[in-house]
């Protein structure tokens, strides 16, 4: 009996060995290990910089607005710089394992539940009872009315005109409106930091260590914070607003940033952050070891293409939806259904190819719990 | 090395059919007591880890929505805190099985809740617990407290806690045959394509495990996958038999250990390779088996008088009937999926019960939508609302809890005021590797669908 066992044995092994002369060859001298290592300090690391970088342009043009209010001109580079904020904050955003679900910090940075961003009453009741405004009077705020979109709220106006936030800083309030700006700006700032030297400072080494594929794995969580954010982009950021919570009808107040007209562009960045991920590309766009690469080593296939490369152009076929939009979300979908069913539905394609093809070759479990399967 | 060997061939050569002598029959009656000592402590550290983990409440209470098995879906979860007595109640009830206390009230009770709580809720389903049931129901009929029990001690105060029938060679057989189907049928549904001609899911599996040092690397090679999935059949298909003669007895269990601590170190399986290498060792002779217990019980030692009385003869034909049926029904079992068309591990209809182990790796997205029909409206419901993340996860790629949750959705919202709806699922399905495609007809209707033993036509096939 052990002879015939071995002897099969052997036979399948030298048939297996025969059957391994394949193209995909290159991609054997990598594991998952150095996919983590490049994941966390070329891609995680500087996407934080990147972002803590420009929060702190925002604060230096936030400060030199609150000293020249009336200045038309540096109230539009704040504008500006809040949307490079913003946009880079977007990339940043899918990476929540480890600092920011540690310290619980992104209420402070992008609080959403069900499509509401903010609570403008709330907001401008802690502007009105502010005695002493400043980063520590933020830090006793709830998230409704701080992080990025508190301060959206602050430095654009719904109607596009310019003059009514001047007016509005310059007014009875505005002392203390200009101070809440300051303070948020400065909070939004620290967390960044906060981040940033997490990451830098330790848990770059945790997350690059905890190579295995357990529901705590770095590339288990990883790929769940991948998928949450399909998820979250496809029924909170587009879902939502389209009426997929009131029957079809559509709820143009749902969506986010409605008041600096960037929903779509934000869409753009979360969507960016993920496949930055997925590619193992830095922030400046330079491709390294991802999760791409990891599947065309374990030769994933939909149908007779590489599952990589379908995702990948998929990713394409989605910003090119993305982008057919012809206004902003909030009046898209009342004008242009169409176009936005059209690339909700190229994101739910996006979502099932990582969600269900991409998760079944990594073999990494998902369940919340420890299971006891077999 | 060779004198460890001829040690065991000597103990275990001691073995024969033959023998029906009262000495035989003590040994016999020690093997049946090893077994239900090593089942006891098993069960008793299994049911404490199910506690410690929590899993009590995030199985057995916070879910809203139970998937019931089909004919029993009568049984419903205790309420807190009853829920948890049943819990300490199988703790308790694997310390009696263990010291042989009142053991066949508690056996028979033990193999009622643990039943019980298997048939809770199909997203909880574990081949070994199905086994566990099987065990259990099987000692219940077995005299397994004859010796090395309090029972036994105590005999003579209290009447009828060891029954005159004695150990008999067909009860030990009994056990082995019981834990030998694991390996047979194990080995039997290993026979499918995804498992010998693409070497999934274990190349999936395997290849996530890199991390692993020394071996990490190895296991991405294809060759590997390949290897380790043939050698996995083989062994199953043959481990029983091997263990059945006294040449290959130690060198089979050896394999046993090495492939069960293997899978115990490459996957999350919880209790199942403890249990496997543990139950496996009722092979071995009974001589083995009572020197063991020797050892650790030294005083325990029958007295001779229990065999006075050989009771033997008794022919109860309704006990052995009910074993026959226990018996055949599981050989049939494992193969009623070979009734349905396509792939069982795409459709799974005869999927549960045929010791299907470790053969997928599937995952799908699912959601729901509903067509109000009183207005025409649509809108689209996720189970992740309803279920638990588990129940939600296990449900998403098997098409009969798919339908079971449609089902209740129904029932949902005409309760609650929004009246009859049209429920139609978009489920899309990956299975070892392949790329996702549609489980379930999205056209139709679930609620017009039953859960029955018919072919359910509304399961996409396999592409």
């Amino acid at each position: 009996m052990k002879k015939i066992v071995i002897l099969i044995a052997v036979i399948l092994g030298i048939w297996a060995c025969a059957k391994t002369n394949d193209p995909v060859d290159a991609f054997q001298s990598f594991d998952r290990k150095s996919m983590l290592t490049n994941l966390g300090n070329n891609v995680i690391i500087p996407s934080f910089e990147v972002f803590y970088q420009k929060s702190d342009v925002l604060d230096l043009a936030i400060s030199a607005y609150s000293d020249d209010l009336k200045n038309e001109q540096k109230l539009v580079a704040v504008q500006l710089a809040w949307l490079e904020m913003a946009k880079a904050w977007k990339q940043a955003s899918v990476f929540k394992q480890g600092p920011i679900e540690d310290k619980f910090l992104l209420s402070n940075i992008d609080f959403s539940s069900k499509g509401s961003y903010l609570n403008v009453t709330l907001l401008e009741k802690a502007i009105s009872d502010g005695t002493t405004i400043d980063n520590a009077y933020i830090e006793t705020k709830g998230a409704t009315v701080k992080g990025i979109h508190a301060i959206e709220y602050l430095i654009f106006d719904k109607a596009k005109v310019n003059a009514n936030i001047i007016g509005n800083y310059t007014g009875i309030t505005g002392a203390k409106r200009i101070s809440y700006l300051k303070a948020l700006s400065v909070n939004l700032k620290n967390q960044a930091k906060i981040i940033l030297d997490d990451w830098k400072n330790g848990y770059v080494t945790t997350f690059i260590n905890a190579d295995s594929r357990d529901i705590n794995s770095s590339l288990g969580v990883l790929s769940n914070k991948l998928i949450d954010l399909i998820y979250t982009v496809r029924d909170e950021r587009m879902g939502a607003p389209k009426g997929n919570r009131n029957s079809g009808v559509p709820q143009p107040d749902l969506a986010e940033s409605v008041v600096s007209e960037s929903s779509i562009l934000l869409i753009n960045n979360e969507l960016k952050g993920i496949e930055n991920a997925f590619l193992g590309r830095t922030p400046t766009g330079t491709d390294g070891i991802g999760l791409d690469d990891l599947l065309d080593k374990l030769e994933a296939k939909s149908g007779d293409e590489l599952l990589s490369k379908k995702i990948k152009n998929q990713f394409s076929v989605v910003y090119i939806k993305l982008n057919a939009i012809p206004k902003t979300l909030p009046i898209a979908v009342i004008d242009n259904k169409v176009e936005v069913q059209a690339a909700y539905d190229e994101i739910k394609r996006l979502q099932v190819m990582m969600e269900v093809d991409m998760i079944n070759n990594l073999g990494v479990l998902l369940t919340f719990s420890d299971n006891d399967g077999d | 090395m060779t004198e460890i060997k001829s040690w065991f061939d000597v103990r275990f050569s001691r073995f024969d059919f033959r023998t029906s002598t009262n000495d035989s029959i003590s040994k016999i009656s020690s093997s049946l007591a090893f077994f239900r000592i090593v089942f006891g402590l098993l069960m008793l550290v299994a049911e404490l880890r199910f506690i410690l983990k929590g899993w009590i409440t995030d199985f057995y209470v916070k879910p809203q929505f139970f998937f019931t098995f089909y004919g029993f879906d009568w049984i419903h979860p205790l309420s807190e805190p009853y829920i948890y007595l049943v819990f300490y109640g199988l703790v308790f009830l694997s310390i009696l099985i263990t010291l042989g206390l009142f053991y066949r009230i508690a056996i028979v009770t033990f193999f009622i809740l643990f039943t019980y709580v298997e048939l809770l809720d199909k997203s909880v389903y574990l081949n070994h617990y199905y086994q566990v049931s099987l065990l259990a129901f099987l000692m219940s009929w077995l005299p397994m407290n004859a010796v090395f029990s309090i029972d036994n001690l105590l005999k003579n105060r209290f009447k009828g806690l060891v029954s005159n029938i004695q150990g008999a060679i067909w009860m030990l057989w009994a056990l082995r045959i019981q834990v030998g189907f694991v390996y047979f049928f194990g080995g039997i549904a290993k026979l499918k394509y995804d498992w010998l001609f693409a070497a999934q899911p274990l190349k999936i599996w395997l290849s996530a495990n890199e991390h692993l040092p020394i071996i990490g690397h190895l296991l991405t090679e294809k060759w590997v996958a390949f290897t380790l999935s043939w050698l996995a059949m083989i062994f199953d298909l043959s481990a029983p038999f091997l263990l059945c003669f006294r040449k290959t007895r130690l060198p089979i269990y050896i394999v046993i250990v090495v492939f069960h601590l293997l899978t115990h170190f490459l996957f999350y399986i919880g209790m199942f390779p403890w249990m496997m290498i543990f139950t496996a060792l009722i092979f071995f002779p009974s001589g083995l088996h009572e020197r063991v217990l020797t050892i650790f019980l030294p005083t325990q030692k029958q007295s001779s008088d229990v065999y006075t009385t050989v009771n033997q003869s008794v022919f109860n034909p309704f006990k052995y009937g009910i074993l026959a049926c226990f018996f055949l029904s599981q050989c049939i079992l494992p193969f009623r999926s070979y009734l349905y068309k396509g792939n069982v591990l795409w459709h799974e209809q005869g999927f549960r019960f045929s010791w299907n182990i470790m053969l997928m790796e599937k995952n799908a997205s699912l959601e729901y939508h509903l067509k109000i029909k009183k207005t025409g409206e649509v809108f689209t419901v996720s189970p992740n609302d309803f279920l638990t993340k588990i129940q939600a996860r296990q449900m998403s790629f098997q098409p009969d809890m798919i339908l079971q949750f449609a089902h209740y959705l129904h029932q949902y919202y005409l309760e609650n005021d929004i009246g009859d709806t049209e429920v139609r699922v978009e489920c899309y399905a990956s299975l070892n590797g392949r790329g996702s495609q549609l489980l379930i007809n999205p056209n139709i209707d679930l609620v017009k669908e039953k859960e029955e033993f018919h072919t359910k036509t509304w399961v996409n096939e396999l592409k």
